[in-house]
């Protein structure tokens, strides 16, 4: 046993390693490229997402390895001016070597520094060499006297002569060492700092585990609900399968399982939870007007938001009944099938009691494996319902920071979700194997 | 040809129950009205003769700028669609959430306005219309890479691809360079170009691949490549975060949320329920006795897959391939009911139902596009995924 969890333990560590891989690629793709949102920030319409401002330049390599072309310095992140290292990375792509744009630049920013008018601007603006050549020769005359601008000019042939493509083919490998993006993120995170958020300045951890709180406890509540009634239905549909009460049954819960959840909710908050129809009919507190405090005790809190929770429990319970408890009646229809279970009969026990005794223990295995599947929904929470229901959960704080572009928390509860959804799956592997040693 | 089809459909549909018939209904009505959505809601006239030329606006044609306003005045003969508003177009005299069957001028809004005056039942029709875009999209955009990925791997399973040390190593970095190569391409290539060089490359890394895949088979000790395992973990790690919170975060990296991006995204999430079906599948028939027999008198890989196996997987797959339409449609929705979907101005039905929630009173934006999500997804359950297969487990987790 001890040796199936550790080898079930070594196969999930490169697991966690790929999914923190996955959440950091992520992480850099969003808060790179930002240059062209920054302009098109103006002209956005209200619910488009803009991605974040490049407050921090990137000071450290991505990565333990960088693989870059021949031309290319292997500290280019060390250059801490963002705008710098940016149009020198551009001038590197189009394969001139390195000590021929540092030159270049530096005799740009004197004359930058000097000089001001249209053209200088526009060789700030412009990294692409048939442009600036145009400038070049636009600027002839300011050439011939200035000295500034004849080094401008001198170091821009120089990039044109050590112009080669064909360097570029070749790649080189370079190390980092530890002092890359990914190990010092990754170091943060398990040492405990997972950041602050940028809406209230709170810990993103304090945050994130509030929510958890939440989500996971109404969760395994909505769970133990689906679990204990469709073990009830299912076995009353096993032992009543003509009756016209369990037909009625059956139709009733397929009705609920083809109807999606945020609809459901949306009914029940409309009719039960709203003046809408008629006042008598309301009564669970309207979504929006319960104001959830997230400081408050656990007990405190069901206690007093017990009956705002009815309704979410609700929607989170019918629509899977239908599921489960015809699956359940199935699998008692397979195991009833087997010898086991006709000996039991044939020694003259009654239906009920051969269920109690030995096909409820045999049939419940297959439901128990569903838990497995059912801990990225746990953890994740139904989005739509805590949205809806406003309860502070994991889905609505997730929400809420994407609108208010709260990155640090984002990101913090996606690698989260990521790696309890894996070791959640370990525990009940480990646990179905427990209970049924036949399982591999 | 069309007669044949149509006699087979007519013969099928009598054998239907009267439950299957109704959502054979609800179905072509839902089709329809994706089809002919511009025809059936627009703000502009079907047939007009304005100015003394005749045209047919709604149909795109003619006045692109907008520049005719197509009103009494400009126009002689006008005829109207029959509900004379698209989703987009705005009601002044009836904006802030009027109830269904508001009189506006000549015209009812059937279904009720939302806060801004936009038609609740245009904004229905075109919903519609952007529901069957994003579930066909996303399904294909899902179903393709899957599907491939899937028969690979039920194909060569864990111990059928034996590869040498030498031939392994050489390719990942042959691999690696060539993707290393492409990079460099794509900053100083122009897009047609790159298009080109990237078919290219496609083309020289087989050629390539192939003969260093011959010169290395004798290097190195020869292993069997556990193609099956490796990608199964890869799809752990996809399943592990949670569908929703995924596609939120995935939403995030695209400025402008468009159909096509949306769909895409929605695929990135869903291609892993392709991968397990076929694989299974194609696990169960690779080891029946016709492919065996393929096998022996040399027909390769590809034909056994193509020609042998997929006829006789495809009825399973298109059956994954309507849960996953109806599951992005649904997904979808979600998305844009907690207010993190298309672009504000896009009106569907999640964006309907968003505005439902955000107004308690208005109860018709939120029932009329939940009812439409309702119906859709009944009718595609029950006629074909309920009966098929009850027992898979995929079915549940649909959010």
């Amino acid at each position: 046993m001890l040796k199936l969890i550790l080898r079930r333990i070594i196969i999930t560590l490169p697991v966690l390693i790929l999914i923190s891989l996955i959440t950091f690629y992520l992480k850099v793709l969003l808060t790179s490229g930002v240059d062209q949102s920054a302009i098109e920030q103006t002209h956005r319409p209200t619910n488009v997402i803009s991605r974040p401002a490049d407050q921090n330049s990137p000071s450290m390599p991505l990565f333990y390895i960088s693989i870059l072309p021949f031309n290319f310095p292997g500290d280019l992140h060390a250059i801490h001016d963002t705008y710098t290292q940016k149009r020198s990375a551009l001038f590197l792509r189009q394969g001139i070597q390195w000590d021929a744009v540092r030159l270049y630049l530096q005799a740009e920013a004197k004359v930058y520094a000097n000089q001001n008018s249209i053209l200088v601007n526009a060789i700030r603006q412009t990294t692409n060499l048939d442009e600036l050549k145009n400038i070049q020769s636009s600027l002839e005359d300011s050439i011939k006297v200035n000295p500034d601008f004849q080094d401008w000019s001198g170091r821009l042939n120089g990039l044109f002569q050590s112009r080669h493509i064909g360097l570029m083919m070749i790649p080189t490998i370079h190390w980092n060492g530890l002092q890359n993006g990914y190990h010092q993120w990754l170091k943060k995170i398990v040492e405990g700092d997972w950041g602050v958020s940028s809406i209230d300045y709170r810990p993103a951890w304090t945050k994130i585990k509030e929510a958890l709180s939440w989500t996971v406890s109404l969760n395994v509540l909505a769970l133990f609900l689906i679990y204990f009634l469709g073990w009830m239905i299912g076995e009353y549909l096993f032992l009543n399968p003509h009756s016209s009460l369990s037909h009625w049954v059956q139709h009733i819960l397929l009705f609920f399982h083809s109807i999606p959840r945020f609809f459901l909710a949306m009914i029940l908050v409309l009719v039960f939870a709203s003046n809408t129809i008629h006042p008598w009919l309301h009564v669970f507190p309207t979504p929006g007007f319960i104001d959830i405090d997230p400081g408050a005790g656990l007990w405190i809190k069901w206690t007093r938001y017990g009956s705002a929770l009815i309704l979410p429990l609700i929607c989170m319970t019918l629509p899977s009944l239908s599921y489960l408890s015809r699956l359940y009646s199935i699998k008692l229809k397979e195991e009833k099938a087997k010898p086991y279970a006709f000996l039991a009969w044939a020694q003259g026990n009654n239906e009920k009691t051969i269920v109690r005794k030995h096909l409820r223990k045999n049939a419940i295995i297959p439901l128990l494996t569903l838990i497995g599947l059912e801990i990225p929904a746990l953890i994740g929470g139904a989005v739509v319902i805590e949205v809806l229901f406003n309860i502070p959960g994991m889905g609505r704080l997730m929400m809420q920071s994407i609108l208010l572009q709260d990155w640090v928390i984002v990101f913090d509860i996606l690698l989260m979700t990521g790696v309890l959804t894996v070791l959640g799956k370990l525990i009940t592997d480990v646990f179905i194997r427990l209970i049924d040693p036949r399982v591999k | 040809m069309i007669r044949a089809i149509f006699h087979k459909m007519v013969s099928k549909y009598k054998t239907l129950t009267r439950l299957q018939r109704l959502c054979c209904w609800i179905l072509s009505f839902h089709l329809l009205l994706a089809v002919f959505a511009n025809l059936i809601a627009n703000d502009k006239p079907l047939l007009c003769k304005c100015h003394g030329t005749w045209s047919m606006p709604a149909l795109g044609q003619g006045d692109r700028l907008d520049t005719i306003n197509y009103n009494t005045q400009d126009c002689s003969v006008r005829i109207m669609p029959t509900i004379p508003w698209s989703s987009r177009s705005i009601d002044a005299k009836s904006s802030g959430y009027t109830s269904p069957l508001h009189r506006s001028g000549e015209h009812i809004h059937w279904l009720g306005t939302d806060a801004l005056g936009r038609d609740v039942l245009a904004g229905l029709i075109h919903g519609t219309r952007y529901a069957w875009i994003i579930g066909l999209m996303s399904t294909m955009f899902a179903a393709i890479p899957g599907i491939f990925l899937g028969m690979m791997i039920g194909y060569w399973k864990d111990d059928r691809l034996r590869w040498s040390w030498g031939q392994g190593i050489a390719t990942c970095i042959w691999t690696a360079l060539i993707f290393y190569e492409l990079n460099v391409l794509w900053w100083n290539a122009s897009p047609v170009l790159f298009l080109l060089i990237f078919m290219i490359a496609g083309f020289v890394w087989y050629i390539t691949t192939k003969l260093i895949w011959k010169y290395t088979a004798t290097i190195g000790k020869t292993t069997a490549l556990p193609l099956d395992q490796i990608i199964m973990r890869g799809i752990d790690i996809f399943e592990s975060f949670p569908k929703l919170l995924f596609l939120m975060a995935l939403m995030v990296m695209v400025t402008r949320p468009s159909i096509l991006s949306l769909s895409i995204l929605i695929a990135l999430i869903r291609w892993t329920l392709f991968t397990q079906m076929s694989r299974s599948e194609t696990l169960k028939e690779s080891v029946s006795n016709y492919v065996i027999a393929a096998e022996n008198i040399n027909i390769p890989w590809y034909r056994i897959l193509i020609r042998h196996i997929w006829p006789n997987i495809k009825s399973t797959l298109l059956v994954t391939a309507i849960f996953t339409f109806s599951a992005s449609i649904l997904l979808e929705a979600s998305l844009s009911f907690i207010g993190l979907g298309m672009r504000l101005e896009e009106v569907t039905w999640g964006s309907l139902m968003n505005e439902g929630r955000n107004y308690l009173p208005g109860w018709w934006l939120s029932l009329f596009p939940g009812l439409a999500i309702f119906s859709l997804l009944f009718a595609l359950n029950w006629l074909f995924i309920k009966q098929k297969n009850f027992d898979s487990i995929e079915e549940k987790s649909t959010i």
